[in-house]
């Protein structure tokens, strides 16, 4: 771990005295050392180590280069070498004159300091779970959403990625879902600015130093009514002191898309199913036609989909004194995406700069981003998305036809490659995050300091979507001809945080910390957007619209704004460096909230034991370096499941009728909405054992949702539906494991592995007026999990009838659907997840492969039903629809194929067990080979290091699903998948 | 001391700055206190409401088309999504959909009628007779929605029936309300209509013109009143009502074979239609679940043994309502009715109009030994529709029988043939139209389907109702 030399200062309170104490020291000096320190790491100069000679108050720190020079007062003493993070260091002068000193990493990693939401603590003192992903594991990684790459790294943060579209974000919950209403999507805050989640397409994950991920209530509490859900703070990399380092990454790869499980017909197995069904226009051709329909055999996915180009250029400058800092970075990447017409453009720049005079320390951390990202539809059942023609459109169809026009299918479905082709959707985004911090240590008070921090997240989107005249979607337009969507919106997240901090230690024993804080966040999200109609011309923007009665354009406008005004205070309490306590409060004033509900308060308190340090533990120090064991407790809250006026009884313009505009209630009152609140109980210990060959930690959770929201259900005479209310209650209780260890370590040959798995059970404990809430196919019900199932369970086929079979309650079978028959199975959400690391290093060789996987959640394949319902044979259908009943005595698991009318009983079904499948996976999410060339080849060059690489990403996958891929965000394929990308890439980074 | 100052200095600026911070409206949507302030706001409210008729809940499908998807006049064809087939084969259950939407939607629209009703006495008029103007409408439409309700709900439709019907509501609130009996909805139904009516001979000014009749005026309500009465069997009623209407002042009457067909084709009101809900770009399709004029999409043709009742030559209903000759599907049997002025769909609903009140008229007083006047009806109907027509006399249940006939011919698909199948007590059958996709082709005459389910989500949400879900659900 490197930290900066304001860091150490922070952290390091006999570092003032110091300098304070260094006058003073000249006057005694007798005899004079000089050197270099360096560290092991990269051999670089360390700047602001401090140095002072054993048993005395003298001492000195060393300059940005990394030398110092110390009048010492005889051979015979003993220089103590200290910085956080850093194994301290005791070494006798002896005669020399010149003392030079390799610094090695605290081989404990546990004494590092980690940035815990408001504040960077020392890991020593904190009672809970705090987990930090440094910039090695994110940098130059082949997916433009940095919280994609967070996926299987981390105990208790489970990452699904749901979508391979260039720039998707991926759902990523902590520790569980956490609300049925609201989100479950952490709170992310990036040096100190909460930014907004889902949309990190314009953020460069190289920029970021490190992800702390806090997990449980001594760590979240501090976020009040934002917390509950835990909370992700990335830092950024600031510069160091020392020589200007700058440092350049390239990267150019392929991506493919993987085949699909899930298996279409041929051409002739879809033209004899066709004519052997009857009801198809087919039956009108003739054989000579149909001879001729036989020799096409379109292959939609070869036809949609292409190999992908991605490559990433990455410059950055760093350097500074002891005064001042600042790390520069410019970003570009391209990355294409494996269906046509798809891909992410992002052009990024980085600015952070912090200076330090006198008692003030003052910093900026910008960062500046554009992209331009073409999309498609995904995750629909929509016939125009092409994605679902991929699976839809019949084989024996062609994309164009012998004059190289598009082809209309027969079915009346439309042209997936025309609509892929001519049509678009596009957004260009602006990112800009600011924060501007200045702070200042009251010299008459030692150890009081006032820091105040202001900063803003801006997302502006400026969205194009286009559907050409010539396309199925073009033509749903009024008008027919097409239509062009623009809309600009921006969102912003403005937040100012205030605080007193004050430490003190006395009596050599007693460390506190304490901190005041106040804070003011607002959110606001403004928007415009129109719709015209009628492309005329040759153009294909807005410049070809035409506004006539017949294509009338529609225009909107939006904005709705929320703030949040809080109060809160914490305290570190340290005894004899073994004991600690942390504790917090916090009141949220919130505009969400209710007129009766207005303020909210939370709290968290926890424990810490470091028994290693303890005089009884002496003896198992052989065996046991370390040895922590904590617990705490307290309540954050969520608030995400309100929307802005969700408390308010609203009325809307906007129901237009005969040409003039008209208002309706839009939703009741709701006076009593509150947050949700989330009690947490977390306890676990920490170790490291044979001198950290083997360290890691064990944690056990859980969390309960009190007043959950939920939509509790209205009479629909009413008018409306549901109405949100703080009635239920849902726990996640769970068990993390860390481990990392260093298997074997041979001469120059290294093998390490990290490993993490999490086991989380969600449970459903209280529901509004007890009732179960079917909501489509899932139930919530008491003693289950969110997002359990809820199907008819199929038994298979009856083979003297050809009839579907489905279980009865009482066991019996019956070729009668009933919504009777539903029963819970299993839950859409993995109950058990992780990742491994296996990282083999040679000389400058190393081989990292990393693995993430989930298992035991059971997800339902809408996508499959759609080609597994005979009736939708206009389209095309699965391959295992061949394997139908045919005759009695047939033994298979495909009903028979309904024909003509007249059958009322026995017609597919959906909501059934036939379609849930086994949603576990295995991926091989990363693979790196990288060489570092040799000193002694780049130092010819002037260069300070240069490392190439190779690195697949999702190379291979274990799953059963019946799709492209495994990982569904909501645990459910609608259609229209877009797979996961499988990436190749070559890379150098230079240093110089 | 100095330090003290700048926490002063700190906390002060705190506290100073942001005392409201947090107090935010909304300024994209209303609340109660800016909704309405004066009576223009209650006429946007009314707008409003009007708009939600032309929902999926309302005439673009509920009550538009699918009484006749789900009846003889039309056969799915292969073409459909299959988005209806639910309700097309009669194959629902209390947790269908599209059920579960037509029960919401008009319990919508009648929310939003009481709270205007409760807002319109509060406002100084603009002009005397706003008041009456803007409540008289609000009624009629909280009427005409609680018939709708009772038309798929209801076990009865005896106007005295002491069997389940739907829920009554007068007041916006949340409320869990129980099913009131049949009799009982009638008489808030005949109640608001009443009221609705007698406002209205008191207004600033009419509701409709010569050029648009997208609203419900006077004659309106006596057509709605019309409707309801015959549904009721209150045949006393049905008939004064409908003459009313008839008699409406001269601004309306029967189209004749000329003007007939540009009902449908231009748009033009030919004095015919009494109330049309319109339909504008961005409002959606009135009639899109049949043919898709847009794209081309045939989900259900019009079925043999309906076509086959027309005269084809001399009819001008048939040229009207079917084309064999539409640009994109020549040699093609479909229903063209709803194709509208631009071939894309786009066309209002005509929610009332004369042939229908003069076949309320014919039934009614035929039903109640006024057969000359029944005929007379009829006749004057048909002069209107068929060249060359040559007056019939008819008696007894052959003048019944033609009248039905009739109503089949003239109301295709206007949202009438499954209730009118259903209070004729007549099962269906489609016979030889009946084809994949189609999987039900009969339903009995006395099949617990006629009456749909109450949904599961209303029952479950109100205990008051669980208990009275209608039979064989």
């Amino acid at each position: 771990m490197q930290t900066d030399s304001l860091n150490s200062m922070k952290f390091s309170p006999f570092f003032f005295l110091v300098i304070l104490l260094l006058g003073a020291a000249d006057v005694i000096a007798q005899t004079t050392v000089s050197g270099k320190v360096i560290s092991e790491e990269d051999k670089q100069g360390m700047p602001g180590i401090n140095i002072i000679v054993k048993g005395t108050s003298t001492g000195t720190v060393t300059d940005v280069s990394g030398a110092y020079t110390l009048s010492v007062p005889s051979e015979k003493s003993v220089l103590i070498f200290s910085f956080v993070g850093f194994e301290t260091q005791e070494i006798p002068i002896g005669n020399r004159s010149i003392v030079d000193v390799v610094m090695k990493p605290d081989f404990k990693q546990l004494e590092e300091v980690v940035v815990t939401g408001y504040r960077e603590e020392s890991r020593r003192g904190i009672p809970g779970s705090v987990a930090v992903i440094k910039s090695d594991k994110i940098q130059n990684s082949p997916i433009a959403s940095f919280d994609q790459v967070l996926q299987g790294r981390v105990p208790g943060l489970q990452v699904t990625s749901g979508s391979g579209q260039p720039g998707a974000a991926a759902n990523v919950s902590i520790r569980g879902l956490r609300s049925i209403s609201g989100s479950s999507q952490p709170l992310y805050v990036l040096d100190g600015v909460p930014i907004s989640p889902g949309v990190f397409n314009t953020i460069n994950p190289n920029d970021f130093e490190s992800i702390s991920v806090l997990k449980d209530a001594t760590a979240s509490a501090i976020y009040g009514s934002r917390g509950a859900n835990g909370v992700i703070v990335i830092t950024s990399k600031k510069g160091k002191a020392g020589e200007t380092q700058v440092s350049y990454n390239f990267q150019y790869g392929i991506s493919y898309a993987p085949q699909n499980r899930l298996q279409v017909m041929n051409s002739n197995e879809k033209i004899d199913f066709e004519l052997q069904t009857g009801g198809s226009s087919l039956t009108d051709l003739t054989s000579e036609q149909l001879v001729r329909l036989r020799q096409t055999n379109t292959n939609w996915q070869n036809v949609l989909f292409q190999t992908a180009n991605t490559q990433q250029h990455d410059l950055s400058i760093q350097g500074g004194n002891d005064k001042t800092t600042f790390f520069i970075s410019g970003n570009y990447t391209d990355q294409q995406g494996t269906v046509r017409n798809t891909g992410l453009k992002r052009y990024t720049a980085k600015f952070n700069l912090q200076h330090e005079a006198n008692h003030f320390r003052v910093g900026l951390n910008s960062s500046l981003g554009y992209s331009k990202n073409q999309r498609t539809f995904e995750g629909n059942s929509y016939i125009g998305s092409p994605l679902n023609a991929v699976r839809w459109s019949n084989p024996y169809e062609k994309p164009y036809d012998d004059n190289g026009n598009y082809t209309k299918i027969k079915s009346g479905q439309p042209n997936a490659l025309q609509e892929l082709m001519e049509n678009h959707q596009r957004f260009n985004d602006i990112k800009a995050i600011f924060n501007i911090n200045a702070e200042y240590f009251v010299p008459s008070v030692e150890g009081l300091s006032i820091k105040t921090s202001w900063g803003t997240d801006y997302t502006s989107r400026d969205g194009d979507t286009y559907f050409d005249k010539s396309t199925y979607t073009g033509q749903q337009t009024p008008g027919q001809s097409g239509s062009q969507n623009r809309s600009n919106s921006y969102l912003v997240n403005f937040v100012g945080t205030t605080s007193l901090t004050y430490r003190k230690s006395f009596k050599n024993d007693h460390e506190l910390t304490g901190a005041l804080y106040h804070e003011l966040v607002y959110n606001q999200s403004k928007g415009f957007s129109f719709t015209g109609y009628g492309i005329a011309g040759n153009l294909k923007n807005d410049g070809g619209i035409t506004v006539s009665d017949t294509y009338l354009p529609s225009l909107g406008g939006s904005n709705t704004e929320s703030s949040l005004q809080s109060f809160f205070g914490e305290f570190n309490y340290g005894y004899k460096k073994r004991y600690f306590a942390k504790g917090s409060v916090r009141s949220d004033e919130s505009s969400r909230f209710g007129a009766d509900k207005r303020h909210a308060m939370f709290y968290s308190l926890g424990l810490n034991w470091r028994i290693s340090d303890e005089a009884f533990f002496k003896n198992l120090t052989n065996k046991v370096d370390f040895l922590k064991i904590y617990a705490n407790l307290g309540t954050a809250g969520n608030q995400s499941g309100l929307s802005d006026f969700g408390s308010l009884s609203l009325f809307g313009v906007g129901s237009s009728y005969d040409g003039s505009s008209g208002i309706v209630q839009i939703q009741p009152a709701n006076p009593n909405l509150g947050w949700e609140t989330s009690l947490s109980i977390n306890a676990g210990i920490e170790y490291s054992v044979l001198k950290g060959r083997i360290s890691g930690s064990i944690e056990y959770y859980t969390n309960t949702t009190i007043d959950m929201l939920l939509p509790s259900q209205l009479s629909r005479t009413s008018g409306f539906a549901t109405l949100t209310q703080n009635v239920g209650q849902m726990q996640n209780r769970g068990i993390e494991i860390d481990i990392s260890a260093n298997i074997f370590k041979i001469n120059s040959f290294e093998w390490n592995v990290n490993a993490n798995f999490t086991y989380n059970k969600n449970e459903i404990t209280k529901l509004v007026d007890g009732n179960e809430i079917v909501n489509g196919l899932t139930i919530l019900k008491v003693g289950y999990p969110a997002g359990t199932n809820y199907v008819v369970p199929y038994a298979g086929v009856n083979s003297a009838n050809g009839d579907a079979l489905y279980a009865r309650k009482d066991g019996s079978l019956t070729n009668e659907f009933s919504s009777n028959d539903l029963v819970t199975l299993g839950t859409r959400y993995a109950p058990r997840f992780g990742g491994f690391t296996n990282t083999f290093s040679y000389k400058g060789v190393q081989l990292s492969v990393f693995f993430s996987w989930a298992q035991g959640n059971k997800v339902y394949n809408n996508d499959r039903t759609n080609v597994e319902n005979p009736t939708y044979y206009v389209d095309n259908l699965a391959k295992s629809v061949l394997n139908a009943w045919k005759k009695p005595g047939d033994i298979t698991e495909v009903p028979r194929i309904q024909t003509i009318g007249g059958l009322t009983t026995n017609t597919f079904q959906a909501q059934t067990s036939r379609y849930i499948e086994d949603g576990s996976f295995l991926r091989l999410r990363n693979v790196m080979l990288s060489y570092n060339l040799p000193d002694k080849w780049i130092s010819k060059a002037k260069l300070r290091n240069v490392r190439i690489y190779v690195q697949g990403q999702n190379l291979w996958t274990l799953f059963k699903f019946q799709g492209w891929d495994p990982e569904l965000a909501s645990g459910t394929l609608t259609g229209a998948q877009y797979p996961a990308l499988r990436t190749v890439m070559a890379g150098v980074n230079i240093g110089l | 001391m100095k330090v003290s100052r700048y926490i002063i200095a700190l906390v002060g600026s705190i506290i100073m700055s942001c005392s409201n911070f947090t107090d935010i409206q909304p300024d994209h949507a209303l609340t109660p206190n800016n909704a309405f302030k004066t009576m223009d706001d209650i006429e946007l409210h009314l707008n409003g409401i009007y708009s939600g008729f032309q929902g999926g809940g309302y005439f673009s499908s509920a009550y538009g088309t699918l009484p006749d998807i789900m009846s003889d006049n039309l056969a799915e064809n292969v073409e459909s999504l299959g988005n209806l087939r639910s309700t097309a084969d009669w194959l629902y259950v209390s947790n269908d959909g599209t059920i579960s939407n037509v029960w919401a939607t008009p319990y919508s629209i009648i929310n939003d009628c009481n709270i205007l009703l409760s807002n319109v006495d509060k406002f100084k008029e603009t002009k005397t007779g706003q008041r009456n103007r803007l409540k008289g409408q609000g009624l009629a439409i909280r009427a005409l929605a609680h018939f709708d309700l009772l038309r798929y709900f209801g076990q009865s439709y005896d106007r005295n029936s002491t069997a389940l019907g739907v829920p009554i509501k007068t007041v916006a609130n949340l409320d869990k309300p129980k099913r009131s009996t049949v009799k009982e909805v009638y008489d808030q139904i005949y109640a608001d209509l009443t009221a609705a009516k007698s406002a209205m001979s008191s207004m600033d000014a009419s509701i409709n013109s010569s050029v648009d009749r997208s609203r419900i005026d006077g004659i309106g309500v006596d057509a709605i009143f019309a409707r309801v009465a015959y549904y009721a069997k209150d045949y006393t009623t049905a008939i004064t009502k409908a003459t009313a209407a008839i008699n409406n002042g001269g601004q309306l009457g029967l189209a004749t074979i000329t003007d007939f067909p540009s009902i449908w084709s231009s748009e033009a009101i030919a004095n015919e239609v009494i109330w049309y809900v319109k339909f504008q770009p961005g409002d959606g399709y009135a009639a899109g679940d049949v043919y898709f004029a847009v794209n081309d999409r045939v989900s259900f043709k019009p079925s043999q043994s309906l076509i086959s009742i027309y005269n084809a030559t001399d009819d001008i209903r048939y040229k009207s309502y079917f084309s064999k000759t539409t640009a994109k599907r020549p040699g093609e049997m479909i229903v063209s009715k709803y194709i509208g002025l631009a071939g894309d769909g786009l066309v209002n609903w005509k929610a009332f109009r004369m042939g229908e009140i003069y076949l309320i008229r014919a039934e009614a007083s035929a039903r109640t030994n006024g057969e000359v006047a029944a005929l007379a009806d009829l006749n004057q109907l048909r002069t209107q529709r068929i060249a060359n027509y040559v007056p019939v006399t008819l008696s007894g249940p052959a003048l019944l029988t033609a009248i039905e006939t009739e109503r089949r011919k003239e109301l295709f698909l206007e949202g009438h043939r499954w209730f009118d199948l259903r209070r004729a007590g007549l099962g269906i059958n489609r016979g030889s139209d009946c084809k994949a996709p189609a999987t039900s082709c009969a339903l009995s005459s006395n099949s617990f389907r006629y009456v749909w389910p109450i949904p599961q989500d209303e029952i479950k949400a109100n205990p008051n109702i669980a208990s009275q879900q209608n039979d064989g659900y």
